[in-house]
């Protein structure tokens, strides 16, 4: 079977002074395309850790992260901001918008970073925030959006690009229980729609009955990895 | 991420600190105003200082006898055939006082041929250059002329009691000097001028206390320093104005240097406060700095980011300093001078 991701023996360590942290030891695991994959496991089990080493913005102590059969060690920092740019998409729990932009510049922010022209980003931009429903809030501030709007936004930012895979730590983690379901419907239908991969961190139990992939960790090892479909 | 973009995003975070980034651009405007204001300053106190200088020529040397040495005909005949030497203008300098003023004024006793070499252009408000003779006429500065109001105090043709020791005499206005402002030796606004003769006769001296010699070309200035120099010894005091514009020039260099050194650390501060705001900024943003690279941008590209900041600031601040220094450099003598007012 072909995979989206898949890695080998990952390991990573962090030195904490004299001491040598080992935030993931020797993890192996693998995601299909178009699956909904959640890492679960208590604090401190290297969830967050994995999700940015296969999201390209930490390397590896040892071990191999591949993306589409591609070594991500291998690539050069260009490559691996090109690759975090173009073909993944991060979603993160406290949404990460910048506060000073409105929500359309936040998605034409990204744009801009992957050198795309300001005709075409401002058409991607308004094209996205109407498929979440956003479009006349287009010109607001973060701070003037709910939470749920705040992570709407968070998603269609990280979508304009077109990516395989939309990473997620913890999406519904400051969330209420409502817009937490409008979240995982989203995810659900961007996998239909729009073929991508969802890779979520979550400590929510309720939400795994819509994943695909249960990866669980604990104390930085992988302890189980569970396929539902 | 283009230019365009960038500095449009580098704006958008300096406006976000709109107080942090206005008080930032102040530091360095500060800095920047202070540098060009106290140059301007010493460069115009120079300039100020050589003009006047100047306006004796740069080919003069000036002989002051010392421990009551006067310089007789004699003497004045022989410094003629020295080497370089085109003229030798002999002069009696007193400190003396006026009927109705306060200060002591100068006395000073000269051919008037001697005055233009003496004062430069001889310009006059009222009447005309006293005659080169043993009479008591007299020629006064435009300050005793004039009050404080722009008043006049004495006009041509009244007479001037002045004062010379124990005794008092009068003398004939003939002419009023225009301002003249400051001149090396002495101040002509400030200063009575009497024929030559008339104050040898009055002193009854056989001799001048000062004389002023003109060279024939400024490159002799030093050779007829020189010759005088063995002539005379430590007998006369010697003077080029070339010497005092080279010892002014260096001193004014060497205050404009610690003035530009003061300035300096004071922009140096600036720029350290601007490093610091900028850590800060760095630090406050650490998160907005992982979005960014998780949306793609390199760690140059988040360098370059906050850098472009630094810039903005940087040449936001020396414009307003330049205009700032601009301003000040013109506004600081107008201040100096009015504390200067007050103090006396």
């Amino acid at each position: 079977m072909d995979y989206l991701i898949h890695t080998e023996n990952l390991s990573k360590f962090y030195d904490v002074g004299s001491v040598k942290y080992n935030a993931l030891q020797g993890v192996d695991i693998s995601v299909g395309y178009n699956e909904l994959a959640a890492i679960v496991g208590p604090s401190g089990s290297g969830k967050s850790t994995l999700l940015h080493l296969i999201g390209g913005l930490d390397r590896p102590s040892s071990g191999i992260v591949r993306v589409e059969g591609n070594n991500l060690s291998e690539l050069s920092e260009q490559d691996l901001a090109d690759y975090r740019s173009k073909k993944v998409g991060f979603v993160f729990q406290f949404f990460n918008l910048i506060p000073y932009l409105s929500a359309q510049e936040n998605l034409e922010l990204s744009m801009s970073i992957a050198r795309i022209n300001k005709k075409e980003r401002k058409t991607r931009a308004l094209e996205l925030l109407k498929v979440f429903g956003l479009e006349s809030l287009a010109k607001k501030k973060p701070t003037e959006l709910s939470g749920g709007e705040q992570q709407r936004t968070a998603i269609a930012r990280a979508l304009v690009n077109s990516p395989s895979l939309i990473l997620a730590d913890e999406p519904t983690g400051n969330l209420d229980t409502a817009s937490s379901i409008v979240v995982m419907d989203a995810f659900r239908e961007l996998i239909e729609k729009r073929k991508v991969s969802v890779i979520m961190v979550t400590h929510n139990h309720e939400l795994m009955k819509y994943c695909d992939r249960i990866i669980k960790l604990r104390d930085g090892k992988l302890e189980s990895m569970e396929i539902k479909k | 991420m283009d230019l365009i973009d960038l500095l449009s995003l580098s704006l958008r975070q300096l406006k976000e600190r709109r107080l942090r980034t206005a008080l930032t651009v102040l530091a360095v405007a500060v800095g920047v105003a202070t540098i060009i204001a106290l140059s301007a300053q010493a460069e115009g106190v120079s300039s100020s200082i050589i003009r006047d200088l100047s306006k004796l020529g740069p080919d003069v040397v000036i002989l002051v006898g010392r421990s009551g040495y006067l310089f007789t005909d004699v003497d004045v005949t022989r410094l003629k055939e020295f080497e370089g030497v085109a003229s030798v203008n002999q002069l009696i300098i007193q400190s003396v006082r006026v009927s109705g003023v306060e200060d002591a004024i100068t006395l000073i006793g000269a051919y008037s041929s001697s005055l233009t070499n003496l004062v430069g252009e001889l310009n006059l408000v009222e009447g005309t250059t006293y005659l080169d003779v043993p009479a008591p006429q007299v020629m006064i500065g435009n300050t005793l002329a004039f009050d404080a109001n722009g008043d006049p105090r004495y006009r041509s043709g009244q007479p001037l009691l002045v004062t010379i020791g124990p005794r008092s005499i009068v003398l004939a206005i003939v002419g009023v000097l225009e301002s003249y402002g400051s001149s090396p030796i002495i101040q002509p606004d400030r200063s009575i001028f009497l024929p030559l003769d008339y104050v040898k006769l009055y002193y009854r001296m056989t001799g001048y206390n000062y004389l002023l010699l003109k060279t024939k070309s400024i490159e002799q200035v030093d050779s007829v320093y020189q010759l005088v120099t063995n002539a005379y010894g430590s007998k006369v005091g010697i003077t080029s104005v070339k010497q005092l514009s080279n010892t002014v020039s260096s001193i004014a260099s060497q205050i404009s240097l610690l003035l530009i050194g003061v300035a300096g650390t004071s922009f140096i501060a600036a720029g350290l406060g601007t490093f610091n705001i900028m850590m800060i900024s760095v630090l406050e943003r650490v998160r907005e700095i992982g979005v960014l690279k998780s949306l793609g941008m390199r760690d140059k590209g988040v360098l370059t980011l906050y850098i472009t900041q630094g810039l903005l600031i940087g040449i936001l601040g020396c414009f307003t300093g330049l205009i700032m220094g601009v301003g000040l450099s013109y506004l600081l003598p107008e201040i100096l001078s009015s504390v200067t007012w007050t103090n006396n």
